[in-house]
């Protein structure tokens, strides 16, 4: 069966034979799980053994666009990429923008699984039918948006591309995925896996169309859909400072990254806000596909290691690589960006590291002759010569390449403390010591502290920031929203950006597939997900559970210094309650595992053998 | 003794603001105390003023300190939803 907005097939690699095969998409499948971000989670339950290494044959990297992405509408042009994450050990994904996953769509396929491991340095060609391992040759130790460029001039530019830098080469465990020249999967260190199977890129070309099950009524509401957003009040506000903008307001309400989270109030935001961005650097505003409000901004900045042209900063680059390392100057973040992508290297995870490596200097913990220059707050030296040699893995970037967590076990003294991460994942860009909801949604995201799954802290604003209650309630509410854009395949900025109404998701989704699903029913898929990967991490690492979601002792034993979030923090205790009450309302047992009455609830019963095995207590 | 002219404004929440504005996020028109600024406007409503980065007036962007005007069109931006 072939529904609209599916291609009816999923296309396997196996990169140790080179062998491809495709199988239909599962009318199961695409029921229960939808596409995109759902896709990865069963795909990845059902395929990779338990227990299995991160960096193994038998781990696989699942790419799937979902139902919604490459149709006429905005914001279809996410791809969403999965892993058992080397990070973190536990369930890992990160989706990006660009041009990428349409193409997957026009070659044929509802997801791309790859497995093994290819005997040398490869890049894989997907030419519709064709699907071939070609020898890496040149690309093999070229930075990330080098290998692009030169990967289009070899296979021609209407290949779409996805690709490492040498961070993935060298296993840097958040190494990324680029594609489009600046736009990344940049979490959980999917790069790496990729890394480890000598995979340096996958390169996509197809032609067909994707059927759709209401043509004409698809299309109109479609174009209402653009025109609903170019006549948003917001739109002509936003657009031209893209996620830079809120920089500011971060920063006013004291939650901006400041010298490794050790603040949350940076003296020198005007330097690397959405204004200095349009002012100073931006040249012009770069889209992804079906994108009415373009995010990205192409820029160029001059410092005094050189000029560079990047398509950045956005916000969480300015805020890992700004207010996280002290520096205070667009031009300089943009530098840094600049190298970071070239690298292939995660933005956040990477600011973490040098701001973590940073404060571990200057607090004696690491020494001149360790690192092999010395580093400061506000250096952009320094920071460039962290993330080269994280990328290396060189002298002190060996150690930080395994991650901030990681990292602190080895340096030891009280390093653990400020390593800000959850389950081995660096923390993005919300300082959240007076910002509960915030906390809890970093504290139980899936991946590690990511913000992506819900950003609640207009929440806290609006409720207020002292108070537990209803924090972990509206967490729960938005990490279904949320990654339910991930599912369907399209970006949630119109959404979030500019307050285009989740009621034109409800509508299109029908006209386009063909499935008469409410919304509601879209968003007990989206539970249904969740439980699963979380079921996931809970089969593949010994002991997960309520250990795994607490945030670092920074922030529940060290009051914020100074700022508007003077004397804020967030006890264990008051992590305690939030986890109480999350897991409660989640149905899940107080250890944080999916109860089995949850399980059969959500048509998820197959989980419970291995979770009882595993020795799990599902009541 | 003259009474000083009414201001009068129009004012749209950008995005998910509106969920905490009276009234909601869709276009209301106000009358305002002459000399009122933004933040001060807000306040009277009752309105956590963090909840806004800034405003557009006039299709201009202006700070919540901006003096309110009659017939001021004031679009509230709220901070974006992350990325």
């Amino acid at each position: 069966m072939t529904l609209g907005g599916y291609m009816g097939k999923i296309l396997h690699v196996d990169l140790t034979t080179g062998e491809s095969l495709t199988v239909p998409t599962g009318e199961d499948l695409i029921r229960d799980y939808v596409g995109g971000r759902g896709f990865v989670a069963k795909l990845l339950w059902d395929l990779v053994p338990p227990g299995t290494e991160p960096f193994s044959e038998d781990n696989i990297v699942v790419i799937a666009p979902g139902p919604l992405t490459g149709v006429y509408m905005p914001g279809s042009g996410k791809v969403h990429m999965g892993t058992k994450s080397p990070a973190t050990g536990c369930y890992g994904d990160s989706n990006m923008g660009g041009h990428f996953s349409p193409e997957i769509k026009y070659a044929g396929y509802d997801a791309i699984v790859i497995k093994g491991k290819a005997p040398e340095p490869s890049i894989l060609v997907i030419d519709e039918d064709s699907v071939r391992l070609e020898g890496a040759g040149d690309v093999w130790g070229a930075g990330a948006i080098t290998a692009e460029k030169r990967l289009k001039e070899r296979l021609g530019e209407d290949f779409q591309i996805a690709v490492i830098g040498p961070a993935g080469e060298n296993l840097v465990k958040y190494a990324c995925i680029s594609h489009d020249f600046g736009r990344q999967a940049g979490r959980t260190g999917i790069g790496a896996v990729w890394g480890w199977k000598n995979l340096k890129a996958v390169c996509v070309r197809g032609s067909r169309s994707i059927p759709i099950a209401k043509p004409r009524e698809a299309f109109d509401k479609a174009k209402e859909m653009y025109a609903t957003c170019y006549g948003k009040p917001g739109f002509k506000a936003w657009t031209p400072y893209g996620t830079a903008e809120v920089v500011n307001w971060v920063n006013k309400v004291g939650a901006f990254p400041t010298r490794n989270f050790s603040e949350t109030y940076f003296e020198g935001h005007e330097g690397i806000n959405g204004q200095a961005l349009v002012d100073r650097v931006k040249l012009i505003d770069k889209g992804c596909f079906g994108c009415p409000t373009p995010c990205g901004k192409y820029s160029k900045a001059k410092t005094s290691l050189g000029e560079v042209r990047v398509e950045g900063p956005e916000y969480e680059t300015i805020a890992l690589l700004g207010g996280n390392v002290a520096l205070s100057q667009i031009e300089e973040v943009a530098y840094a960006n600049a190298v970071a992508d070239e690298l292939g290297l995660d933005t956040i995870s990477g600011g973490n590291a040098a701001g973590f490596a940073i404060e571990c200097f200057k607090k004696g913990l690491l020494t001149e002759e360790q690192v092999g220059r010395v580093l400061d707050w506000g250096d952009l030296a320094s920071v460039v010569y962290l993330l080269e040699k994280i990328a290396k893995r060189e002298g002190i970037g060996d150690i930080l390449a395994d991650g901030v967590k990681a990292a602190s076990e080895r340096i030891g003294g009280d390093s653990e403390r400020f390593a800000i991460q959850v389950k081995g994942l660096e923390w993005s860009g919300y300082e959240a010591r007076w910002a509960p909801s915030m906390m809890i949604s970093y504290m139980t995201c899936d991946v590690g502290a990511h913000h992506n799954r819900s950003w609640a802290i207009t929440h806290d604003v609006a409720t207020g920031r002292d108070n537990l209650e209803g924090k972990s309630e509206k967490a729960i509410e938005l990490q279904h929203i949320r990654p339910l854009f991930d599912a369907l395949g399209l970006c949630r900025l119109q959404w979030v950006e500019i307050g285009f109404e989740l009621e034109n998701y409800a509508e299109v989704f029908p006209l386009v597939t063909g499935i008469e699903a409410r919304w509601e029913d879209l968003l007990r898929v989206s539970e249904r997900i969740w439980n699963l990967t979380r079921a996931f991490s809970a089969r593949e690492v010994d002991g997960f559970g309520r250990l795994w979601d607490y945030p670092p002792r920074r922030f529940m034993e060290e009051p914020v210094p100074s700022g508007p979030a003077e004397g804020k923090v967030l006890t264990r205790e008051q992590c305690d309650h939030l986890l109480d009450d999350y897991y409660d309302r989640r149905g899940w047992t107080r250890e944080g595992i999916p109860g089995e009455d949850k399980l059969e609830e959500l048509g998820l019963g197959f989980v419970i053998p291995e979770l009882t095995r595993r020795g799990y207590i599902l009541k | 003794m003259s009474h000083p002219e009414p201001v009068r404004i129009t004012v749209t929440c950008m995005g998910h603001s509106g969920c905490y504005f009276p009234g909601g996020g869709e276009t209301q028109v106000f009358e305002c105390v002459p000399g009122e600024t933004i933040e001060m406007f807000l306040e009277r409503l009752g309105v956590n003023t963090d909840l806004f980065m800034y405003a557009v007036v006039g299709g201009e962007k202006r700070e919540l300190s901006h003096v309110l005007r009659d017939g001021d069109d004031v679009l509230l931006v709220s901070p974006l939803m992350g990325g």
